[in-house]
């Protein structure tokens, strides 16, 4: 192995032991007070105290939410801007989340269930149908959407789906906390079943986008040379595009609509390693779940005893990321 | 040639004026009790003593001016956008000038309860200013605007912060006044009174006459950049003008009816279709194809969903959201 | 020289639409004009046949949140615009012709309420259907300030209003206003001296007992909600002078908490009340929850949301205090 590799895996280790040490601190930190030992006896010597409960049934199962929903849709985001070429893809731009919330909202408000398992299988059925939407508006017809089209095309597809949420929940008059109960992502108050039932879906999607680096520089090789490999890319589309509806819509089941991790992650991963997604991947793996980590960290503490949904936090601080970008690449067609 | 065209302009016109009226006066006829038209006419030529009369003047006339006032106002502010970005998908409502607003107003309602109605219009229009001032930074470059694009993903992310802080100002606010600025942020039109329409007419009527006096600065920007920097040093400061009228009517629109999206996208658009690019024309189509969008729109959301009343901006919503999707699959814009 | 004769007559099209504007504009101007004079017409015309026919009573002096306002010696078709008013003015006797329902136009009364049959539905308390509330020609309308001051100026003009502040907590004032815009002063103040009395038989049953904190929550899809001193059943509790837990003594009505702040929601006795089917499952099935006090002594009650959540007037008052009595003393 040459030296690349190496300082590769020392960055990657690096972020993997911050996302440790978040992950620790999203346990030790919060409006109930934890203390350092009862975390160590709530692993070793756990005796059904308040305050390991609290860590066992609480903290611990957040994080790892926190966990998979930031890789989840930090990949998801990644392999979006590697298949449409586009750096503005993402699922928060793509229409994706408020799709998923949709078909959710009408799952438990006109078919009236609360399964779980429907809840979830709407929530992906929704994704699923809200990213092929966008993929067909990118490469069908005889002019396909620019990558700055795609984008608008896709923000209002957002601004849709969240309208038409909104109509659903006025004819079922839902209160306005309801509303913001589907439009706004938070980590909070999460199902635990529900979070064991999605996990192996989260988890299949990231191991096989993990396997997926390859494919993914091929498909960003020059146009004429992925071209020619077409056939063979086909392929590696539908997988892609499949990786995409299970982590988005499993993400977005588990925490609702949580905006512009998916955007914001693989560019910094980007930044950090290069253009090589055989290393993007993990990295945006890695990224994502450690700044869901904080997020939901600072969450906790913009109001004196009182939480706000994540959702908001990764918005705030997440379009002027969006800004940014489009400063830079503004311009590119 | 050009004769036709001009019989061909004063039939669109006449048209669209027909249009209004027509919808002007279902709006007030349909209701949860339906007034014979005749009746209207009797009560709006002032007759008194009917029986209607209450309600055609005090509920549902200034209900339907408040909705064709706004209307024209984003419609307006749409148009100009459009011009001088020279960029299709260009409103108020996609680069985030709606959001700057409804934040500014949002925050007031929470958090000075006893604000009059009479200043909204101008919270919403520094509102309205602050978001257009940081697009206008962000996306302008020396000698003008060198991507359109960017300054609609300006937008998005501008909405998307916007939205982050409504949702907070709405989880620390106290009950009644959230669920009383929910309700407005919906772009709904119930209860609007005369105290809506009063402080909205002379915003909208100046600035559209104004605009009026202007459209040969306006169409300055019809032209291609070079030209039109051509034609003098003071095309940034035309610029600066016309994005101050646009938020102007932008501002004090939402101010009035909350979101209501897609009128200021649709209605410049469906002007150029009919009258083509000339500001002086496509401005008053355009303002009245506006105000009959949002009139329709508050018709379609009081009367199809009843008994339940669903606010006229989810309806311009859901249908202005394919609209725009149905621009962008056009070839040739952006 | 083509292009200036185009533009003349282009020009030649401003003037038509701007004259059709304005012309318009003059209309709806003219109108509005005749609008409010027509209203004082009106309402000078129904106030002289309120006068003509004085033989029925004159009008009184009413003090309300707008300032002071003429209604009726005795007003017979009452609108009212919360279930707060419905309740109170039920239990002096009066039936009013329109009432709102709490969430969803059409829904039934609460159930606690009797005697509602005949009341015409007037659409949500948010939004109140105003061509509703005119066709009822009632002479007089009782809101709140916080709820309808968009619509005060509308209502107004339909009949005489008297709006209260607000809701909830303030509901002894909002009872003596009621009976006082209802004239049936001394029978409001009955009421309130028999609640009074009440409390204190609830006082000195509760005196001889250990005390026992009250713990009251709404669980929700979300979150759980904590329902503190200025809610409305928080002030019947703290006038029985019933403790509540340590983290429920804040002022303000209520507070958001999340999973890990169940610890808190302890008490002798926790009782809660919620609108959606599963929260409270969801709740119950947390492993924090059963380390509460309460539930291992199976001291957690569910009550009924119309009153103790929703409820805003007199009747609801009573029956919080039966609830209270059963829970506390049998």
């Amino acid at each position: 192995m040459n030296s690349k590799w190496g300082h590769k895996l020392t960055g990657l280790a690096i972020l993997l032991s911050l996302t440790l040490l978040m992950f620790f601190f999203s346990i030790l930190f919060g409006i109930a007070q934890i203390s350092w030992e009862s975390i160590s006896k709530a692993i070793y010597s756990f005796d059904g105290s308040r305050e390991q409960l609290i860590i066992r049934t609480v903290r611990f199962p957040r994080a790892m939410i926190a966990v998979f929903v930031g890789s989840s849709m930090a990949v998801a985001g990644c392999m979006m801007q590697a298949l449409t070429r586009n750096a503005l893809a993402g699922p928060e731009l793509f229409g994706i989340n408020y799709g998923a919330a949709l078909t959710s909202v009408i799952a438990s408000f006109i078919l009236g269930t609360t399964s779980l398992q429907l809840f979830a299988g709407s929530s992906i059925i929704g994704a699923a149908v809200a990213g092929s939407l966008v993929f067909l508006l990118s490469s069908t017809g005889r002019q396909p959407l620019t990558s700055m089209k795609l984008v608008l095309a896709g923000s209002t597809l957002n601004l849709l789906f969240a309208s038409l949420t909104q109509g659903i929940l006025i004819l079922h008059e839902q209160s306005l906390d309801t509303l913001r109960f589907w439009l706004a992502g938070s980590l909070t108050g999460r199902s635990m079943d529900l979070f064991f039932q999605i996990m192996p879906i989260l988890l299949i999607g990231l191991i096989c986008s993990l396997l997926m680096g390859r494919q993914l520089n091929i498909m960003n090789l020059e146009k004429e040379v992925a071209q020619g490999l077409g056939q063979q890319l086909r392929g590696t589309r539908i997988v892609c595009i499949l990786i995409i509806v299970l982590l988005t819509g499993g993400a977005v089941a588990l925490a609702g609509p949580i905006g512009f991790i998916g955007l914001a992650v693989p560019h910094i991963a980007r930044l950090l390693i290069g253009n090589n997604y055989v290393w993007i991947v993990p990295y945006t793996a890695v990224l994502g779940a450690l700044l869901l980590l904080i997020a939901d960290i600072g969450a906790r503490f913009v109001l004196p005893h009182q939480e706000v949904p994540v959702g908001i936090v990764t918005a705030f601080f997440g379009a002027p990321f969006l800004m940014v970008l489009a400063q830079r690449k503004g311009g590119m067609k | 040639m050009i004769i036709f065209r001009r019989t061909a302009l004063f039939y669109i016109a006449v048209i669209l004026i027909l249009l209004n009226i027509l919808l002007f006066f279902l709006n007030i006829a349909i209701g949860d009790r339906y007034i014979p038209v005749n009746e209207v006419f009797k009560v709006l030529l002032g007759r008194e003593g009917v029986e209607s009369n209450f309600i055609i003047l005090e509920l549902r006339l200034p209900r339907v001016l408040t909705g064709f006032l706004a209307g024209c106002g984003l419609a307006l502010a749409g148009t100009i956008l459009q011009v001088i970005t020279r960029n299709p998908l260009a409103s108020p409502g996609v680069i985030g000038i709606n959001s700057g607003a409804a934040a500014a107003v949002v925050a007031i309602m929470v958090f000075v309860p006893s604000f009059s109605m009479k200043g909204l219009p101008w919270i919403a229009f520094g509102g309205a200013f602050a978001a257009a001032t940081i697009i206008y930074i962000f996306s302008w470059r020396k000698g003008g605007m060198d991507s359109p694009a960017r300054m609609l993903l300006m937008g998005i992310s501008l909405s998307a912060m916007t939205g982050a802080l409504i949702t907070y100002l709405l989880t620390v606010g106290n009950i009644f006044r959230v669920s009383q600025a929910s309700i407005w942020m919906a772009g709904s039109l119930y209860g609007r009174t005369w105290e809506h329409v009063w402080p909205l007419l002379p915003w909208i009527l100046i600035l559209f006459l104004l605009l009026l006096s202007l459209t040969r600065r306006l169409d300055m920007f019809l032209l291609d950049g070079q030209s039109a920097l051509g034609l003098g040093l003071r095309v940034e400061t035309w610029r600066m003008l016309f994005i101050l009228i646009s938020v102007g009517l932008a501002g004090s629109a939402v101010s009035m009816v909350g979101t209501i999206g897609f009128v200021g996208l649709m209605a410049p658009h469906i002007a150029m279709y009919l009258v083509g690019h000339r500001s002086l024309i496509r401005l008053p189509i355009s303002a009245l194809i506006g105000g009959l969008i949002v009139m329709m729109a508050d018709l379609v959301g009081r009367t199809g969903f009843a008994p339940f009343e669903v606010p006229a901006g989810l309806i311009t919503a859901i249908i202005g959201a394919p609209y725009m999707i149905y621009l962008l699959l056009k070839p040739r814009v952006l | 020289m083509e292009a200036k004769r185009n533009k003349i007559r282009h020009l030649s099209w401003l003037y038509v639409i701007i004259a059709a504007m304005v012309m318009s504009l003059i209309v709806g101007c003219s109108n509005s004009d005749s609008v409010t004079k027509n209203v004082v017409a009106q309402s000078e015309k129904t106030n002289n046949n309120k006068k003509s026919s004085a033989i029925k009573g004159d009008t009184r002096t009413v003090k309300d949140a707008y300032g002071e306002v003429e209604v009726p010696t005795q007003a017979s078709r009452i609108v009212v615009l919360d279930i707060g008013a419905l309740d109170n003015l039920l239990e002096m006797g009066i039936t009013p012709v329109g009432a709102p329902s709490i969430l969803k136009i059409g829904d039934p009364y609460p159930a606690y309420l009797k005697g509602t049959k005949g009341i015409e539905n007037i659409g949500s308390v948010n939004e109140p259907n105003l061509e509703r509330i005119h066709a009822l020609k009632p002479d007089l309308i009782l809101g709140n300030k916080d709820t309808h001051d968009a619509i005060h100026v509308q209502l107004k003009q339909i009949a005489p209003t008297v709006f209260v502040e607000t809701l909830g907590v303030t509901w002894k004032e909002n009872l003596q206003l009621h009976a006082e815009a209802v004239n049936k002063q001394n029978q409001g103040t009955q009421l309130l001296r028999t609640y009074q009395d009440r409390i204190d038989k609830l006082k000195s049953g509760l005196a001889g007992k250990k005390a026992k904190q009250i713990s009251l929550i709404r669980p929700r899809e979300d979150k759980i909600q904590v329902y503190l001193k200025e809610t409305f059943a928080g002030t019947v509790m703290n006038d029985a002078g019933i403790a509540r837990p340590a983290s429920q003594q804040g002022d303000g009505f209520s507070k958001d908490i999340t999973e890990e702040q169940i610890t808190d929601l302890d008490g002798d006795l926790i009782l809660w009340f919620n609108r959606e089917p599963d929260a409270f499952d969801k709740l119950s099935n947390r492993p924090l929850w059963s380390t509460l006090q309460a539930v291992q002594q199976h001291a957690v009650q569910p009550v009924d949301w119309e009153y103790w959540m929703s409820g805003l007037g007199i009747q609801a008052v009573n029956k919080i205090i039966d609830d209270l009595n059963r829970f506390l003393i049998h």
